[in-house]
């Protein structure tokens, strides 16, 4: 047998080869130059995304002066913007009722939303008993559960915070789930063979690769947060954003209704890039995070 | 190959083996029909010997691994890793898993990622860097300490991986296809750092390829399995000289003969 390998491997030997001068260097691919920051790029992106928001306000003026348009029909972006500056304390007093509510709805339901995902990522049958729960709440119109919220915890700022925590509460409870869940099964083998504990795989491998998910579940729920207080002052509230909706089109006053409602975009929209900054601060691995959207 | 007529009968050996593999079976469900996996797997791993477990897609030879790392129990049969149930090996951390995906954490940088076997198990950070710096400087990737793991190759990658597995000095290395996505050249490249590595340790390894040349350069037994139920079918003896050729071409010259001798036992 033996006999018969060699004979293979001479004849390998009489297979023609031309060298050729080459300088030897072992190399196992390219690795990549460290990543640097590209100030620049993000600042075209703002300058882009600022230029058509900017171009429709143009259009929009220019359309209306054309046409005429009466102003309660819709007013002038000019209109709007003097508006603005001339009920500027008024604006601002109402908007700060609403960012406190806002802001404070965020935060309980998305720790309450966080917490609940850990609790279901560590008990697969805390998951199956309560999952049909949170989809029930979730189905439930929040207009219509408004109402009830006043009636049970007054007018104060209580319902509001409650109800902007259950905007929020569902698609991060989603999110942070499917983030959890996320970990590669090579991982967790190896933490288990480390015979890691439950709190390090936690801590060490799920909580890092659930981040981005939780982040997207995060800017979601800046809008719904917003919105969610807005509803429940425009039921029961005498300030607020959405107090203030409710008097400008009762007062038939279009102007500041349209002031109102480019106030509370502007908040949702700076929210909405301020979870995107502390994202890309975060987790600064994702290469996806954070950017201009 | 030995074989034991009762596994019971058998008094734990600590000293002389790595690993015993003692009538290991195991039946798995699948959609409600039992799957007969693996069947009398008898195997004794010396220490410091480098045994490769080779066969066909589905023989279960990932299968023994996972046995091995108590990731799940055995059917039947007993398993020892020097002298201890998988579960006590595992809890003292007496082995190190290596899987075909390095598994990198992206959030750590390639220092951070070799250390956490030992941040895992508590050692002090200083212990735990210096050890960590000095693997680096083992599988050659030293001045990479910083970078992140997506900066670096797959064949980077995976000596970063060798290094996190042996910070812990374990007795025993098992490899689940550890190069096998990587390309051939970069593959042949690794399979002479693990030598070089391994030969610095005292480690036992068991690994399971699907490349025949890989098995026979690497090991000092190739161990054939057979198509499901996984058995052992043959025991390859790769008797040539270490530390190996480290010259691409006479080392193919040598492993020819028992390349030979895998394919045969293989489609035999």
């Amino acid at each position: 047998m033996l006999k018969e390998n060699t004979l293979v491997i001479e004849q390998a030997a009489e297979v023609k080869v031309t060298y050729f001068a080459v300088e030897d260097k072992v190399n196992e691919g390219e690795t990549s130059p460290p990543r640097r920051r590209n100030w620049l790029k993000h600042l075209r992106g703002y300058m882009l995304s600022m230029s058509v928001i900017v171009g429709i306000l143009v259009v929009w003026e220019v359309f209306e002066i054309i046409m005429a348009v009466p102003t309660y029909v819709l007013p002038r972006p000019s209109v709007i913007g003097e508006t603005m500056v001339k009920n500027f304390d008024l604006l601002l007093r109402n908007f700060g009722v609403t960012a406190l509510e806002a802001g404070l709805g965020f935060m309980l339901g998305n720790s309450v939303a966080i917490l609940i995902a850990i609790l279901f990522v560590h008990s697969p049958s805390m998951e199956r008993a309560l999952f049909p729960v949170a989809i029930t709440i979730r189905s439930m119109p929040i207009v219509a559960l408004a109402p009830l919220f006043l009636l049970w915890f007054g007018t104060g700022i209580t319902p509001k915070v409650i109800i902007a925590a259950l905007s929020a509460f569902f698609p991060t409870l989603v999110n942070a789930v499917r983030g959890f869940n996320s970990v590669d099964k090579s991982n967790l083998e190896m933490m288990y063979t480390l015979a890691a504990s439950r709190w390090q795989i936690f801590t060490k491998l799920r909580w890092p690769a659930a981040l981005p998910y939780i982040f997207a579940a995060l800017k979601i729920s800046t809008a719904a947060c917003v919105i969610g207080a807005l509803v429940a002052e425009w039921i029961g509230s005498d300030r607020g954003l959405g107090y203030l909706v409710v008097v400008s089109t009762f007062e038939f006053k279009i102007e500041l209704l349209w002031a109102t409602i480019a106030v509370t975009s502007l908040f949702t929209t700076l929210l909405f890039q301020l979870v995107g900054w502390i994202e890309r601060w975060a987790i600064p691995w994702n290469r996806n995070a954070g950017q201009v959207e | 190959m030995e074989r034991k007529p009762s596994a019971l009968s058998e008094a734990p050996d600590t000293t002389e083996y790595a690993l015993e593999l003692t009538d290991v079976g195991m039946t798995y469900n699948a959609g409600g029909q039992a799957v007969n996996a693996l069947q009398d797997i008898n195997l004794k791993v010396r220490k410091g010997e480098f045994v490769t477990l080779i066969g066909p897609s589905g023989c279960g030879k990932s299968t023994i691994l996972r046995l091995v790392a108590d990731i799940f129990p055995p059917g039947s049969g007993t398993i020892l890793v020097r002298g201890q149930t998988p579960r006590q090996a595992r809890k003292q951390r007496n082995f190190s898993f290596m899987f075909q995906d390095p598994g990198m954490f992206p959030w750590r940088n390639v220092l951070n990622n070799v250390e956490l076997p030992l941040e895992i198990a508590k050692s002090a950070k200083k212990v735990r860097q210096e050890k960590a710096q000095k693997l680096l400087e083992l599988v050659h990737l030293q001045g990479f300490e910083k970078r992140q793991p997506n900066q670096l190759s797959g064949g980077m990658r995976q000596r970063a991986a060798i290094a996190r597995a042996l910070t812990l000095n374990p007795p025993l290395l098992l490899m689940d296809e550890p190069f096998s996505a990587l390309d051939e050249i970069t593959k042949g490249r690794m399979n002479l750092e693990l030598l070089r590595i391994w030969e610095e340790t005292t480690a036992a390894v068991l690994f399971v390829t699907h490349s025949i040349e890989e098995a026979v350069f690497l090991s000092d037994r190739v161990v054939v399995m057979t198509h499901r139920p996984g058995r052992i079918k043959a025991i390859i003896e790769v008797d040539l000289p270490r530390p190996r050729a480290t010259d691409m071409a006479e080392r193919a010259r040598q492993i020819f003969p028992y390349s030979l001798k895998v394919r045969e036992a293989l489609y035999a």
